[in-house]
């Protein structure tokens, strides 16, 4: 087929166009990015000696140096937040205590706890991290609030927050978070608890008795990684079906198994030697069994485990004869 | 004689934060904004000690210790490594590279301050 002359012109002249658009969109965004890093030295030139004062100056200059960076103004205060909201994840202590109050000085704080309520999902959740970061008592309720938001990004952030806020009296909230219906994954939620100080062991007892699968594994879970002896009884009567309250889940008692296991919690030795070899559960559960029992401590684990070797399957075996 | 020290990290921030702490305690210090440049200073300068990072572009701390220790000849300078939390196999190979000593980030630079102290009192 011939195509004239005209039309190939016309071609021609489109993508002649089309590149120099091209071409004048790259020098637009390079010359904006240029500007910003133009703005940010200047900035930084007139700010950054003070905001690093605040690791070194003396306790009696300390609340002058606050207020002075509190109320810089325009986009040199707009620097300010933004260079201490880079920073605030890496340090802690004294540092960190003086770099979030130049925040909540700067209104950041309120700013957030407003914004934690906008109708837009985006604001929302930016307003959780920020609140984490910020920390204190007053930042705990619209996070557990934002726990239970219609959007999971949300509520996934306000998680996380929580952790990093590290409150305690979170840890039942964030207990309530390790359910199923939730949509918060498993990991964050736990990860978030485990950042927590100073825990109410009755918390994660009475988590390991929830009618939810998922709060009581991630009860059974955290117990163990934060070594809560506290709760060893409640992990062994979810575990064991003579006298106890077996759990109806194998993933939970898997689970109920490991940590015991961490918590080298002598008395569940038989049990898990027995479960070890039961010929009732399920494969994955026997298996949880043997590497709690390959991790027990003591002269009477190594016994019951030289025991088990002789009665166990294959993988029970393959994990205990290494211990 | 006053010591002089090396901080090697590539977030400019927390290269500033460090570098300031440290000169409010009377040291003086050099920066490097990553680990080749790092190892470049270390070896052609002498210091009383190096604060490095770990991960950054190009050559990590680890490996910037490994190099520094396996030169000819080898600088036995202290190192101190800035590591994330939970990164116990950084901790690892560091020490198997040859630092002397580690501060898990978020770090209180008081107390990295402490431990700079206590190392150059050594």
């Amino acid at each position: 087929m011939l195509v004239s002359w005209d039309v190939l012109a016309a071609a021609v002249v489109v993508l002649s166009i089309a590149c120099l658009l091209a071409l004048a969109a790259v020098v637009v965004v390079k010359g904006s990015r240029h500007a910003r890093e133009r703005s940010r030295t200047v900035h930084d030139a007139a700010i950054r000696r003070r905001i690093m004062a605040l690791a070194v100056v003396e306790d009696a200059e300390l609340d002058a140096l606050i207020d002075e960076l509190s109320s810089v103004p325009g986009a040199v205060g707009d620097h300010v937040e933004q260079t201490l909201l880079r920073m605030i994840p890496e340090v802690r202590g004294d540092v960190r205590e003086a770099m979030i109050r130049v925040l909540a000085g700067r209104g950041l704080l309120r700013r957030s706890l407003d914004r934690i309520t906008s109708r837009s999902p985006i604001q929302r959740a930016a307003a959780a991290e920020l609140l984490g970061i910020l920390g204190g008592r007053e930042v705990v309720d619209p996070l557990t609030a934002a726990l239970h938001d219609k959007s999971l990004e949300v509520r996934l952030v306000a998680a996380r927050a929580l952790g990093v806020a590290a409150r305690p009296e979170a840890g039942g909230h964030l207990v309530d978070a390790l359910s199923l219906s939730s949509g918060i994954p498993h990991s964050v939620a736990a990860t978030a608890l485990l950042n927590l100080p100073e825990q109410d062991p009755a918390v994660y007892i009475e988590g390991l008795l929830d009618r939810d699968p998922g709060i009581r594994y991630g009860s059974a879970a955290v117990v163990g990684l934060l070594l809560m002896s506290e709760a060893a009884e409640a992990l062994f009567q979810c575990m064991v079906t003579e006298g106890g309250r077996q759990d109806p889940s194998d993933v939970v008692i898997s689970t109920c198994a490991r940590s015991l296991g961490r918590l080298g919690y002598k008395p569940a030795t038989d049990a898990l030697a027995e479960l070890s070899c039961s010929a009732e559960a399920p494969s994955s559960v026997r298996q949880a069994a043997g590497e709690a029992l390959k991790a027990m401590p003591g002269s009477e684990a190594r016994e019951v485990r030289r025991r088990v070797i002789e009665q166990a399957d294959a993988d029970v075996r393959r994990i205990l004869v290494d211990a | 004689m006053q010591h002089k020290i090396l901080v090697v990290d590539d977030d400019a921030d927390i290269r500033d934060l460090v570098a300031t702490k440290l000169e409010s305690s009377g040291y003086d210090v050099e920066t490097a904004g990553d680990g080749v440049t790092g190892l470049e200073l270390a070896t052609n300068n002498s210091y009383s000690l190096v604060i490095s990072d770990v991960m950054m572009p190009g050559m990590s701390g680890v490996d910037m210790v490994r190099m520094m220790r396996a030169a000819e000849p080898p600088v036995t300078v202290p190192v101190i490594l800035l590591t994330a939390k939970n990164q116990e196999r950084d901790i690892e190979n560091g020490f198997a590279a040859g630092i002397t000593d580690y501060v898990v980030k978020p770090f209180s630079p008081r107390e990295l301050a402490a431990r700079v102290a206590g190392i150059l009192a050594r």
